[in-house]
């Protein structure tokens, strides 16, 4: 397999992580562990290049892989076809290890997932003060405005299923230039309706990274010495939760004060990829702007084609047919406006350079004598 | 104070020429009256054969009642979902002595189910030991997630005049819920468009769908009740809910199923329970 040929898209790397998205930041671990060194990694801000508008997505050649499970299921493929350089790290799993590794996926895609894009997407203070900015900064002129909210819009549905959407404390803590008077007002209802929807929120993470903590158990990877495809997609979450310094961070502070068995699941697991050789990158796709619509100008001057005899009676003949319309238009016009001037009064001669006025007064005298 | 305010006398006089008339309480006849325990839910796909919803919510909770061993359950299917409570089916009609009848939106029927039942409070709720009762906490959002999209996916679309005059369906999680990350808009991000559609079709979820039937069917092996329970449990109801639904969708989906011989056989033996358990509502 040539190292060329297999380029991963993801989004840029940010906070000491390899990428700012869990599936992305899954997919490079994966692919580190199990096709160390021959691969390619393209930081990428525009997700519309992948076949189903999201980062991650692989291509091999001609082929794209896109989502993260087909990425692990196309790198499964190709070591069972024992290409050099490729090992199957889920290969040591049972039959019923790899089930129930299916559905613990599954479990932390729906779940843990749903925590992250909530302190991401969720969490207004969080949005506005740390996800926002960061994507802005890596987006081209007009994207940058308007995508990171698009973003956000798409999980709106989803977070408020779950209740995880904006909560009310985020929505106080913009200020306003009006504060001093809404804060005065709105307290008494808004601090408990506030602490109500925080403990709710801080009651289901608990449970679920509960969930978690037990079944690590004490361990050091899930199911076995060395870390599996599971392992990485739920280090990669818990990096993302505990590393980003969020504006917001009452779950980061739950995480890393009540649950340190994960967090050092997830540091292990990043010291198990960081012995991998690294990764190249590949050079970036040009970033779509708007100004690069309105290069027509600098492209028609640099135009210094060599014209073959058929460009140059092309050109000939064109410049004809354009001399001949406006010449055919020209005459046009001017029988058009002769016509005009034969239909005037002629009770003046044609006299066209004469007084206005004193034209119209002759006329009105010429007419009043012919009443 | 009302004494000092009277109606003038000419308004008076206009006021009787329309008088009030109170008409006595229309009674009306009870079309289902309710004799036993009766489940709203979503009509069945054939009601003179079987008695099973076509909606997996209804369907789920159907096969929980069943499962947990009550009968003489009644079942009917002509309330709106906007009737039931919460606007959701499925919805049980309880009888209840001396008042018209208790309503239970669909969470509280297992408690109900534990009161008709004679056992004691089960922490581990019908499962083996903890480790498999956090398990079952993987295997219902695989049951809810992946699978519930694709089974939502390969369903055929009505026509816009079925939806208009016909049963419009139990309103469920909205499609971009249902999958995390939530499906791009097919306009893109990028666009100048505004953003509509989703992403999503069958054939990008089919790897996935694949390995989950492929997971449960590994899970399942020759055990009597799922993650090897002596009892069955509510991921047995779910489960059932979905294979039933698959069995009856789309080619795609149901061909993954049908190939795996366990699943099917287990399914079919957890059908005949279940169908077992229920009637159809009297009518007067």
């Amino acid at each position: 397999m040539s190292e060329t040929s297999c380029v991963l898209h993801v989004w840029p790397s940010e906070w000491g992580l390899q990428s700012l998205d869990p599936t992305c930041l899954a997919a490079i671990m994966y692919m580190q562990l199990s096709v160390p060194g021959k691969f390619q990694v393209a930081e990428s801000c525009d997700p519309d290049m992948s076949p189903n508008g999201h980062l991650p997505f692989l291509t091999y050649g001609h082929l794209v892989y896109a989502s993260l499970p087909s990425i692990v299921s196309f790198v499964i493929s190709l070591s069972k076809a024992r290409t050099p350089g490729v090992k199957n790290i889920d290969a040591s799993l049972s039959a019923s290890q790899r089930s129930q590794s299916v559905a613990w996926w599954s479990h932390v895609e729906e779940n843990l997932g749903d925590f992250v894009s909530h302190m991401f997407f969720g969490v207004d203070a969080n949005f506005w003060g740390l996800t926002r900015p960061t994507l802005a900064s890596l987006m081209p002129i007009p994207q940058r405005y308007y995508v990171p909210g698009r973003i956000r819009e798409s999980y709106r549905r989803r977070l408020e299923t779950c209740g995880l959407w904006c909560l009310p404390e985020a929505e106080q803590e913009r200020k306003s230039p009006f504060a001093k008077t809404e804060k005065k007002r709105d307290d008494h209802v808004g601090t408990f309706t506030r602490a109500f929807e925080r403990e709710k929120v801080m009651e289901k993470a608990r449970a679920i990274l509960d969930l978690y903590a037990r079944l690590l158990d004490g361990k050091k990877f899930l199911f076995d010495a060395h870390p599996t495809s599971f392992d990485v997609y739920l280090a990669a979450h818990i990096l993302l939760l505990a590393n980003p310094p969020f504006p917001g961070s009452v779950l980061q502070t739950l995480l890393l004060e009540k649950y340190p068995s994960l967090v050092d699941h997830a540091r292990r697991v990043q010291s198990e990829v960081e012995r991998t050789p690294p990764y190249g990158h590949a050079p970036a796709p040009p970033k779509p702007s708007v100004l690069s619509l309105f290069s027509f100008r600098r492209s028609v001057s640099k135009e210094v084609k060599p014209s073959s005899p058929d460009d140059l009676r092309f050109r000939h003949m064109r410049w004809a047919w354009i001399a001949l319309a406006l010449g055919a238009a020209a005459y046009n016009i001017m029988q058009f406006s002769k016509s005009i001037v034969i239909v005037r009064i002629d009770e003046d001669e044609g006299d066209e350079d004469g007084d206005a006025y004193k034209e119209g007064t002759d006329i009105e005298t010429e007419d009043e004598g012919q009443d | 104070m009302a004494s000092a305010l009277t109606l003038p006398a000419p308004l008076k006089k206009a006021f009787s020429l329309f008088p009030l008339q109170t008409y006595p309480p229309v009674s009306f006849a009870v079309r289902f009256p309710l004799v036993k325990p009766t489940l709203w839910i979503a009509p069945p796909r054939k009601s003179s054969t079987s008695l099973l919803s076509t909606d997996v919510e209804c369907l789920k909770w159907q096969a929980f009642i069943a499962i947990r061993g009550l009968v003489d359950v009644a079942v009917r299917w002509d309330i709106s979902p906007e009737g039931a409570l919460g606007g959701r089916l499925p919805t049980l009609h309880v009888p209840n002595a001396g008042s018209e009848g208790l309503l239970l939106p669909a969470e509280d029927i297992p408690s109900w189910v534990d009161n008709q039942s004679t056992s004691g409070v089960d922490t581990l709720d019908g499962y083996k030991d903890e480790r498999a009762k956090d398990e079952s906490h993987a295997w219902v959002s695989l049951l809810e997630g992946v699978v519930h999209a694709a089974l939502t996916l390969s369903g055929s679309t009505p026509s816009p005049f079925d939806t208009f005059i016909h049963w419009d369906g139990n309103k469920g999680r909205p499609f971009e819920a249902l999958l995390n990350p939530p499906p791009a808009p097919l306009t893109g991000f990028n666009s100048f468009l505004p953003a509509f559609g989703a992403n999503i079709s069958l054939s990008a979820l089919q790897p996935q769908y694949t390995e989950a039937i492929s997971a449960l069917s590994e899970r399942l092996g020759e055990d009597t009740w799922f993650l090897g329970s002596a009892n069955p449990t509510f991921l047995d109801a779910l489960l059932f809910a979905y294979l039933h639904c698959i069995l009856h969708s789309g080619d795609v989906t149901r061909l993954e199923v049908t190939r795996r011989t366990n699943l099917v056989a287990w399914e079919r033996r957890v059908r005949t329970k279940v169908e077992a358990a229920f009637c159809v509502a009297p009518r007067r």
